[in-house]
């Protein structure tokens, strides 16, 4: 038993490691089936050729195996003919019915019949005689009487003489061995004749005909592989070159071009392949110069306009402390002239903070710090705002450090947009900032109790100049641009911003950052929506379901 | 070669240009190998186990006919056994009787029991060691029959033998020599055995195991000699590919290698299938001193030839004028122009010549080359002739002399010395003609018994006592009615010139000295009187015409065409023997 059992184990570890390796190797080749065009076209061929070649063999075999009877079936017949004549000579050349004689007689005759089928034994003859007791007639060599098949001999002795049957049987020997043969038989005044022929030649010569169609049949069947394989080869190569070249065009190497051999239909994929990648680089490079021009402008316009507005921005300050001297209506201009005056610099700041990030420009001046300080020193900027609008900034801090390797300066921006964003959308309720933090990152989400977001805006707020009602005039100084700058802030970083809002439950807006510079971003400590409204949902999610039931 | 063919032409086919030869080279069309009367085809009889509810004589008929096959595997009557009711308790081996009529007497019931009586000719019998001996008589056998727990009548008493007519002797058995050593000389006997074909590997089985068992009691009386030690038996006969391997048991041993495999190989030889011999003992492969190789070929031994080598020797007859001629394609020779002779022998080196006188009493022996004749016996019955002397291997010339009443046999050994054989068992008849063998141990000869010339064979030995016998003569046909004169064509057949039952005139027989059955053969025409053959050579005989002017003609075969030449006023031929 104890012996028996690791053997079973063994041997249920040998048919698992081969099941495996059976699959393995379907795997390998389905792969290489679906990869490579020579692979398919291969198979299919040796398929094909394979089943064509085996009819056709099969046929070929058919009709020379039944042209090959017909012939023996035939000589056989004359054979018989022949013999009866001799054995009919020898039956009347005298009359006496005496059964010593007769069987003298028929003795003669096989013997006579035998001795023409020659040393080889092209036949052996079989007399049947039913009239003599303790003998059923006389046989030559060491064929056994059983040969001939009993069908055959009923239906001989049905028959009138010198109609002659045959029939394809089984030849017994003496010495246990047995062939296939063709009988032929007839009767003979009284007695049954038979001829019984081994196919043994027959036989021979099938199997070595066989043999030749087979080795003929694979030969012809490999060449037609070989000859796919090669044409297939000729075609692929080339194919398989492209794809290389278009993989490089794509991964940006727009120089990549293709080798063109030749005029035949392959040069002119090549040409055309080589066209196309010229245009697209052609393209690429125009586009690329046309955005850099872009680019430049804007940076360049922010720039040129800071002078004249520094100018104008002290001639404003002269006029604004200047303000109450003047009439009410001038004074108003004034303040106007001021407030919008801080708006311009902010806009055209954004702007090159903009221009910086689109020319690749921005870096990343990292340095370990508490976040929760900066968020303390955001929420102090921005705690005039938001009395002013009569919210109130409700704080959810770790209670220990919260150290990020983060650029301060950024963040510091990151925090106020989003505090400034949430305060001016609050519509005069609770701000909820709340920062968490784990082992690889911390988040800090900014939760107001607005309008909220309709669906599909939670993507589009972070767009350049993007409202969220077209309608509505800005209140704040806010230059539309806020959030784009933040995202692109925290992308530097490696970190995500994200917003989710629902209409009538407000809005979130989520900063997650790596706590390591440059490291990559896994999750985020605290969820995208707010965890009131996700436990609120789940029922009525469940209400709305029965509803439609 | 075929199949080759066959192939190539399939080749074609499929390539496209299929054509068979119209024309080629002539090549040899022979298939090789040596063919033997013992490769012609055989029949066998199909024999049937009893009918239901037969008669007893119906039974016994059946059961003769069944008996006629020696089917099942060792060649023992299986089906025949089904008519016996106790089909253990027959053994009749190869022992018949060979009858050429049978009829059944009317059947005589005893109680329970029914007698059921044949009675017919016989021709001879076959012993159970395979020696045939003609003796043609009537003879009658009994069977008893009751009827078993089913009613059916079974066979309960039987003779021994079997009972076989000519025609079933010559389907069931072959006659096959066996080869054994003269007493005294290194030249093989043949030794023929009629072997029952059950099956062409069982015959070639039985042929060695017969071979080993040692000559038949016949024969085994003029003290042959055989190679293989007292107690070798066959382990194993393998046949394939032309080598035989015989395998013999451990006692072969101590016997004579050489003479082991000359035997072997002559008497296997006879079979078509057998070219080569490896001997073994006990399984091992045994090298035969003077052979390079342990596969033996036939002709390692063909100088062992019991019919003599080298090429057939010249003929010789006697002129009208009595002189010795010899006769080649044109015509006779005359050797010697003073030298007179009548039924001359000449002898096997062809240098010394016995002759009878005109009157036949007197032997004497001539040296051809210096002509000096000398005389060697003289007649000594009353009324004596002798009769043509014949010659063996060793040199002796053997001439028997006749008178009405008896005759003697004479040795005159070296050409010189005349010794009278003591054991001469022929003593009380005539004896018409004798021939010795080759070998000079076995004696043919035309013996008067009761009326008819029956041609006997003999065997020549020396007796206990020293003395040289001839004695054992048995006929060998019971069909030649009587014989006129005889020849050796080879080792085991005579020709002979007789009259067969229905053919008053004079023919020229073959006949076997093993008692198989004799073969006629076309004659010249006339009468002819007197023959000579030798191994190889054509027939020669003397044809007696007896129109406006009668005279012999001596008439040879042609080995051409099967026609007789003959050569007119030409008498008593002869070959060396």
């Amino acid at each position: 038993m104890s012996a028996r059992m690791p053997l079973k184990t063994s041997a249920r570890r040998g048919v698992r490691v081969g099941r495996r390796f059976l699959r393995a190797v379907l795997r390998a080749a389905h792969s290489r089936w679906r990869r490579s065009i020579r692979v398919r076209v291969v198979t299919t061929t040796l398929l094909v050729s394979g089943v064509v070649v085996a009819v056709l063999g099969v046929f070929l075999m058919q009709q020379i195996t039944n042209a090959m009877l017909e012939a023996k079936e035939r000589a056989a017949l004359l054979q018989l003919d022949q013999g009866i004549g001799v054995a009919q000579g020898r039956l009347a050349a005298s009359g006496s019915s005496d059964p010593e004689t007769t069987n003298g007689k028929l003795n003669d005759i096989v013997t006579m019949l035998a001795r023409r089928s020659g040393p080889s034994g092209l036949y052996e003859v079989i007399i049947l005689d039913q009239n003599d007791p303790g003998s059923a007639g006389f046989s030559s060599n060491s064929i056994k009487p059983e040969s001939v098949p009993p069908r055959l001999i009923e239906q001989v002795d049905r028959s009138f003489a010198s109609t002659p049957y045959r029939t394809y049987g089984r030849l017994t020997y003496d010495d246990g061995s047995s062939m296939a043969g063709l009988i032929v038989g007839t009767k003979l005044s009284g007695y049954q004749l038979y001829y019984l022929f081994p196919l043994t030649e027959e036989q021979q010569s099938l199997a070595v005909v066989q043999q030749t169609l087979f080795g003929v049949g694979a030969a012809l069947v490999l060449l037609l592989a070989a000859i796919a394989s090669l044409v297939t080869r000729q075609v692929v190569i080339p194919v398989r070159l492209a794809a290389q070249s278009a993989e490089r065009l794509a991964a940006g190497r727009l120089e990549e071009r293709m080798k063109v051999r030749g005029e035949d239909d392959l040069a002119r994929l090549a040409t055309s392949f080589n066209d196309m990648a010229a245009n697209l680089q052609e393209k690429i490079v125009q586009l690329e110069e046309l955005s850099n021009v872009q680019r430049q402008f804007v940076s360049d316009v922010s720039h040129e306009l800071r002078t004249p507005l520094t100018t104008i921005r002290i001639a404003a300050d002269v006029l604004y402390e200047a303000r109450e001297a003047f009439d009410p209506l001038s004074s108003r201009s004034a303040e106007l002239l001021q407030s919008q005056l801080e708006r311009f610099e902010g806009l055209l700041a954004d702007l090159l903070e903009i221009s910086r990030y689109d020319a690749g420009a921005a870096t990343l001046d990292a340095e370990s710090i508490d976040v929760r300080e900066l968020l303390l020193r955001a929420v102090g900027d921005t705690e005039d705002l938001a009395e002013r609008k009569g919210s109130k900034i409700i704080q959810q801090l770790p209670g220990e450090a919260t150290m990020a390797e983060v650029d301060r300066r950024r963040v510091e921006r990151i925090l106020r947009n989003l505090l400034v964003n949430a305060i001016e959308h609050g519509e005069g309720k609770d701000i909820i900032v709340s920062v968490a933090a784990d082992r690889d990152a911390l988040a800090v989400a900014v939760r107001d109790h607005g309008c909220g977001l309709r669906p599909g805006e939670a993507h589009m707020v972070f767009d350049r100049f993007w409202r969220a009602d077209p309608a509505r005039a800005r209140t704040t100084g806010g230059t539309g641009l806020g959030l784009s700058i933040s995202k692109e802030d925290a992308r530097l970083h490696g970190g995500w911003l994200q917003a989710w809002g629902e209409p009538g439950q407000g809005s979130q807006f989520r900063l997650s950052l790596p706590r390591i510079a440059g490291a990559e971003l896994r999750g985020s400590p605290l969820p995208l929506v707010p965890p009131e409204v996700e436990l609120r949902r789940a029922p009525y999610a469940g209400l709305e379901l029965e509803a439609d039931a | 070669m075929r199949h080759v063919l066959l192939a190539a032409i399939v080749a074609m086919l499929l390539t496209g240009c299929a054509s068979l030869p119209s024309g080629s080279q002539v090549v040899s069309g022979r298939v090789g190998g040596h063919e033997q009367p013992i490769d012609d085809p055989y029949v066998r009889i199909i024999p049937v186990g009893p009918g239901r509810d037969w008669d007893p004589k119906t039974i016994v008929t059946a059961f003769r006919t069944a008996s006629a096959s020696f089917d099942g595997p060792n060649g023992e009557h299986q089906v025949a056994r089904r008519y016996l009711a106790c089909g253990g308790c027959w053994q009749p081996g190869v022992a018949s009787i060979v009858y050429d009529h049978l009829d059944l007497l009317p059947m005589q019931l005893n109680g329970a029991q029914v007698s059921v009586t044949v009675e017919g000719t016989q021709l001879g019998r076959i012993g159970s060691d395979g020696q045939y001996l003609a003796d043609a008589r009537r003879f009658k056998q009994t069977f008893r029959l009751r009827r078993d727990a089913q009613k059916q009548w079974r066979i309960t008493d039987l003779p021994q033998e079997l009972l076989l007519s000519r025609d079933d002797v010559n389907r069931a058995f072959r006659t096959l020599n066996l080869y054994f050593f003269a007493p005294d000389a290194q030249v093989l006997v043949p030794n023929p055995v009629f072997i029952p074909m059950v099956s062409r590997p069982w015959l070639s089985v039985q042929l060695v195991k017969q071979l080993l068992g040692g000559p038949t009691t016949w024969l085994s009386g003029a003290a042959v000699r055989t190679g293989f030690p007292d107690g070798t038996r066959l382990r194993r006969l393998d046949i394939s590919g032309g080598l035989a391997t015989v395998d013999l048991s451990r006692q072969a041993g101590t016997g004579d290698l050489r003479n082991m495999s000359i035997q072997l190989m002559w008497t296997l030889r006879q079979l078509s299938e057998v070219d080569q011999l490896k001997l073994e003992i006990d399984g091992k492969p045994v090298q035969v001193p003077g052979l390079n190789g342990i596969v033996q070929s036939a002709g390692d031994w063909a100088g062992f030839d019991p019919d003599g080598t080298g090429d057939p020797p010249p003929a010789y007859v006697r002129t009208d004028e009595g002189r010795l001629a010899r006769l080649d394609n044109y015509g006779e020779h005359v050797l010697s122009p003073k030298l007179r002779v009548a039924h001359p022998a000449i002898s096997y080196d062809g240098r010394e010549v016995a002759a009878l006188n005109d009157a036949g009493d007197t032997v004497t022996v001539t040296d051809l080359t210096s002509g000096a004749t000398r005389v060697v016996l003289a007649a000594t019955l009353k009324g004596g002739r002798f009769s043509t002397p014949s010659w063996d291997w060793r040199g002796n010339v053997w001439a028997v002399e006749s008178n009405a009443g008896g005759s003697r046999l004479w040795e005159i050994e070296g050409g010189t010395t005349t010794v009278a054989v003591d054991g001469w068992t022929l003593a009380p008849y005539t004896v018409k003609a004798l021939r010795i063998s080759r070998d000079g141990n076995r004696a043919a000869a035309i013996v008067q018994v009761g009326g008819v010339s029956q041609v006997q064979l003999g065997r020549v030995d020396r007796a206990p006592s020293g003395g040289l016998q001839a004695e054992g003569f048995i006929a060998i046909s019971s069909e030649l009615q009587s014989a006129i004169d005889l020849a050796w064509r080879n080792a085991d057949h005579l020709a002979v010139v007789g009259v067969t039952q229905g053919n008053p005139s004079p023919l020229l027989y073959d006949v076997p000295v093993s008692g198989a059955a004799i073969q006629p053969m076309v004659g010249p025409g006339g009468d002819i009187n007197a023959i000579a053959a030798y191994p190889g050579a054509p027939l020669l005989v003397t044809q007696h015409v007896s129109n406006a002017k009668p005279q012999d003609n001596v008439c040879r075969l042609s080995d051409s065409y099967g026609e007789w030449k003959c050569f007119g006023g030409t008498s008593a031929p002869a070959y060396p023997g």
